[in-house]
């Protein structure tokens, strides 16, 4: 029997266990299920911890031991990875989430992989990333923080406005666990001073998205408090089993999950990026583990190698995107966004045994109009046109044949959000413009059938369609001075880039005093104001021959029209 | 700069200090047992040649263990009495050693065979040198902090020194050897160490002590004044401090490459009762035939630190200090983090010996482990910035070349990362099997 004793030390050992640790972690995350409560309400309260206790009970039947009174809720691990979960969830989610999401975090999330220690991803954003994928309208039913009984609205991400200071206390729409950086940036204190994160990861991670969003033009400070990346930052990127355990490997993962968050963010569909960047990084931690290693102590003349070529490293990436920002001013300083990879490959898209494409000069300067030729017989056009939608302007490509007929159209690229407004990219909604003709462009529009829940982006193809259409009609004659002899109110109407713009225009002593635009959809944040500013010059001129509005033009010659209209008559 | 706390940058841990238990207590003699068996293998190297036979009379300090070929060092008798028999010793590792059983009689017990002192003022360097090395060969002394490397050996060294450090970190929780030392004797350390500062020609010399230990940093700095040359350093405290190569970067900022001695880098490390045993030699020709031993831990019913005379048994320790205060304590030779668990108390304390350490139930570890959760507090504490999950991994899957180029044999076995694993995983006891693993494939 004195031989199983266990010789050799340590013969003493911490306080610290597994079960104090998910506990200590899921102590943190409570000043944002606070924030939760008091921005969303009660039912948000349900949402997080309704996760976190299902998970809890789903994960007992796999803990060593099974289940035990003194511990019912386990080691605290199930419990975390469904708190972590539930805070991600919009407020608006049905009360059935937590459990299916629940089920996913234990059963896919984490149990698949062997339990806890050996899941790969993150079983939190495992389950999120499902639900975005499976029910996205369910999971971005976003509310007003402080009015969540009311209507759904839209995150700043999806282009609703916000001020740096309601970004950082969390007053904005979004994943109810994830608005408030204030709260986030607590919880992450106290896990640091009690030794349970390091910096590395959390620091590399918003570093890395700040200097991307600089890189690519976007405002950084934006960046890091919208959406879910402090929350990811803190949280998600430093959960203990799928991220990297080296001091270097964790810098180097926190860089890469910021870099992706913002590329994700900038160039695809998804408004927030945070869920697929960390997941993918997951993926790769075992990679990062062995290949990024410390040197030991005592390396020094490894370590300086390893300092020069961390230096060189990043010289090389600074001058890298230094060039590539470079060009990419140079670019649109030439303007000419379409580089001749897109003509060729539309033009093989939709007409057979092409060969070539020839610039046909059309009078308009909105639409760039290519004429497709077989050998050396002109068989039809591909005219660029584009719409202003939610939150982005939807480039369209519109394929004509010979008898100006749509023959086929795609979306060459937008920036609407993928669960709603992406959609126009369906077969099924453009569909419908097949068989247009230039003889009848209006009724592009006035036949819309736009897609439920994205109106705006529907009517931006529409719009988009109808330009391409009109790409032979020369642009409208410049308006003369008024010359106005009937006092009154007078109303007209005029189309926008989006729809019909209402208006009333006073007439008093032979002068146009005051133009109220009764409705319009115009977008928000350019179209709105241009109708603003034409109408106080029309005001001021007297005179319907204003410059328009760079940006808005068709909105600012909507306006004009209805104008002419209301004073035409 | 003196007064200012240093640590090594990176890595390392806090433990549960429990010095409390004896750093007030003075240092108090264990009076000679019945019988003592002094193993003739207390340094690092071969086992040296018995210097007597059976039936041999000796005096405290008489030269029982000659200089065998190969790396070693002398062994004296630590009491009066008859050679009984010549056999073998246990050790805390399980392996056995020669060693000479001595049965103490009742002749004095007090006077004991002592070296000519050297009068070192009138000598030149050369010949201070040589008189020094010959004096601490003569004497037995080896490192005191455990690594039990001869010290005439390292004072030989070839390299040029310019800083001597004298090791008072002392990390290890319940030890309180140094600590005392220290406190009581601190103008022998500093003699010490400034008279192997001299002989290595180097032009400073520290005494490092962590601030855990704040009276005996007191005497340092008080004693600092009357040595121009060496100043007290305190160190934060911090496991661990005292390994050699931690000390050098804490102190100095200076970083032993891997697979290097603190010589290459211009550094020699002494621990603070190796210099008091130089000291003694060198002004009183004293031998090194006893040692300071912390007895401590809960276990024990009354903590000591106690000179004990080489040979003498852990149980011999034990029954000084009253005995266990619970039944079966763990009995853990050396400290609690880098120590042997024992269960043979016939085990003698030999030069290495720097506690005896009875570790009550609540006290000692006894988690079972879980499966590691990834936390990277291992890795966030090594002193070596060693990977200890990625390492034991591989060393469990038998893939030992991977287990050494993730710095398997860099690694010092201070047992840090296994100390903090929330999942208790006993990371050391692997590391151990794959150091063995690894040696006997050399060996092959």
């Amino acid at each position: 029997m004195k031989e199983t004793v266990r010789r050799s030390g340590p013969h003493i050992e911490s306080r610290d266990s597994v079960r104090r640790t998910m506990w200590e972690v899921s102590a943190a995350l409570l000043p944002a299920a606070a924030a939760a409560g008091i921005l969303f309400g009660p039912y948000a309260l349900y949402l997080i911890f309704a996760s976190a206790i299902t998970a809890s009970i789903l994960d007992r039947p796999f803990a060593p031991g099974g289940f035990s009174i003194k511990h019912p809720l386990g080691d605290g691990s199930a419990f975390l990875a469904g708190m972590l979960f539930g805070l991600t969830l919009a407020p608006g989610s049905p009360w059935w989430i937590p459990f299916f999401g629940a089920a996913v975090v234990v059963f896919i999330g984490k149990q698949a992989f062997g339990g806890i220690g050996h899941n790969v991803f993150n079983p939190a954003l495992v389950a999120r990333g499902i639900l975005l994928l499976a029910y996205p309208a369910l999971v971005t039913e976003w509310r007003l923080p402080l009015n969540y009984d009311t209507v759904t609205a839209a995150t700043p991400l999806e282009g609703a406005s916000a001020s740096y200071l309601e970004l950082f206390l969390g007053y904005i729409p979004g994943s109810i666990g994830e608005v408030s950086a204030l709260a986030l940036l607590i919880g992450a204190v106290y896990l640091f001073a009690r030794g349970y994160v390091g910096w590395r990861i959390s620091v590399g991670y918003l570093g890395a998205a700040v200097l991307t969003a600089l890189a690519l033009g976007m405002d950084p400070l934006f960046t890091i408090l919208s959406g879910s990346l402090m929350f990811a930052a803190l949280f998600m990127a430093t959960d203990m089993v799928t991220s990297p355990v080296g001091r270097g490997a964790r810098l180097i993962y926190g860089i890469g999950c910021g870099v992706l968050t913002v590329l994700i963010r900038r160039f695809t569909q998804y408004p927030e990026g945070v869920t697929f960047a960390v997941l993918l990084m997951n993926g790769i931690t075992p990679l990062l583990d062995v290949s990024i290693v410390d040197s030991f102590f005592g390396e020094v003349a490894k370590r300086r190698r390893r300092l020069i070529a961390a230096v060189a490293a990043v010289l090389v990436l600074v001058l890298g995107l230094g060039v590539g920002f470079g060009s990419g001013a140079l670019q649109r300083l030439v303007g000419d966004y379409y580089v001749d990879g897109t003509v060729r490959r539309d033009m093989r898209l939709f007409f057979d045994d092409a060969h070539h494409a020839l610039h046909y000069d059309s009078e308009r300067e909105d639409v760039r109009v290519e004429q497709v030729y077989r050998k050396t017989e002109p068989v039809g056009y591909l005219v660029y046109a584009s719409g202003a939608g939610y939150k982005s302007t939807i480039r369209m490509v519109v394929a004509l044949d010979m008898d100006e007929r749509v023959i086929g159209l795609r979306v060459v690229d937008h920036g609407e959000s993928a669960t709603l407004g992406g959609l126009v990219r369906r077969p099924s909604f453009l569909n419908q413009f097949l068989r247009r003709s230039t003889a009848e462009p209006a009724a592009v529009v006035d036949t819309l059938q736009p897609i439920t829940g994205a109106t705006v982006s529907s009517r931006a193809v529409a719009n988009a369609v109808e330009q391409a259409l009109l790409f032979r009609e020369a642009p409208r004659a410049p308006q003369t001075r008024l010359t106005l002899t009937t006092d009154g109110i007078f109303a007209g109407t005029g189309r926008g880039y989006n729809g019909p713009i209402r208006i009333e225009a006073t007439v008093d002593g032979n002068r146009v005093t005051a133009i109220d635009v009764l409705s319009h959809i115009e977008t928000p944040d350019i179209g709105a104001p241009a109708l603003r500013r034409i109408a106080d010059t029309v005001i001021a001129s007297q005179s319907l021959d204003v410059d328009v509005v760079s940006g808005a033009t068709a909105s600012s010659r909507g306006l004009l029209a209805a104008i002419h209209d209301a004073l035409d008559q | 700069m003196s007064d200012s706390v240093k640590k090594f940058p990176i890595g390392g841990t806090h433990l549960p200090e429990e010095k409390g238990l004896t750093s007030d207590e003075p240092i108090i003699a264990l009076p000679v047992p019945a019988e003592v068996l002094i193993p003739l293998k207390q340094h690092l190297g071969v086992p040296v040649k018995p210097a007597v036979k059976v039936g041999d009379r000796v005096q405290r300090g008489t030269l029982i263990g000659h200089k065998a070929d190969g790396l070693s060092a002398r062994v004296h008798s630590s009491v009066a009495g008859e050679i009984t028999e010549i056999t073998d010793a246990l050790f805390p590792d399980g392996t056995r050693v020669p060693a000479i059983r001595i049965r103490a009689d009742q002749s004095d017990q007090e006077s004991e065979e002592r070296l000519e002192p050297i009068g070192i003022d009138g000598l030149s360097d050369a010949a201070f040198r040589d008189a020094i090395i010959r004096r601490v060969e003569e004497a037995g002394i080896v490192g005191l902090g455990g690594a039990t490397f001869p010290t005439h050996v390292k004072l030989a060294s070839t390299d040029a020194i310019d800083t001597v450090i004298v090791n008072g970190a002392e990390c290890e929780p319940y030890i309180t050897v140094d600590d005392r030392l220290m406190q009581e004797e601190a103008h022998k350390v500093f003699r010490g160490l400034d008279i192997v500062r001299r002989l290595l020609g180097a032009k400073q010399g520290y005494v490092a002590c962590e601030i855990n230990k704040p009276v005996a940093l007191e005497q340092l700095r008080k004693v600092a004044k009357d040595f121009p040359n060496i100043a007290a350093q305190a160190l934060d405290t911090r496991y661990p401090h005292g390994a050699e190569k931690h000390l050098v970067k804490a102190v100095l900022n200076r970083e032993v490459p891997i697979r290097a001695l603190p010589g290459s880098v211009g550094v020699l490390v002494n621990n603070v009762q190796t210099v008091c045993a130089i000291a003694d030699a060198v002004d009183e020709g004293r031998v090194l035939f006893d040692r300071v031993v912390t007895v401590s831990g809960h276990g024990v019913t009354t903590p000591r630190n106690l000179r004990v005379p080489l040979g003498a048994s852990v149980a011999n320790a034990i029954a000084f200090c009253d005995g266990e205060s619970e039944p079966d304590p763990a009995v853990i030779v050396g400290g609690p983090m880098t120590g042997m668990r024992v269960t043979d108390f016939t085990i003698p304390v030999t030069k290495a010996t720097s506690g005896i350490i009875l570790l009550t139930e609540t006290e000692y570890r006894g988690s079972l482990h879980m499966a590691c959760i990834r936390c990277g507090k291992c890795v966030e504490v090594c002193p070596m910035y060693l990977p200890p999950n990625r390492m034991t991994a591989y060393i469990n899957n038998d893939m030992l070349d991977e287990a050494i180029s993730a710095g398997l044999e860099a690694c010092i076995l201070c047992g840090a990362c296994q100390f903090v694993c929330p999942s208790k995983r006993p990371l050391l006891e692997w590391i151990n099997h794959g150091k063995a693993a690894a040696a006997a494939r050399r060996s092959r």
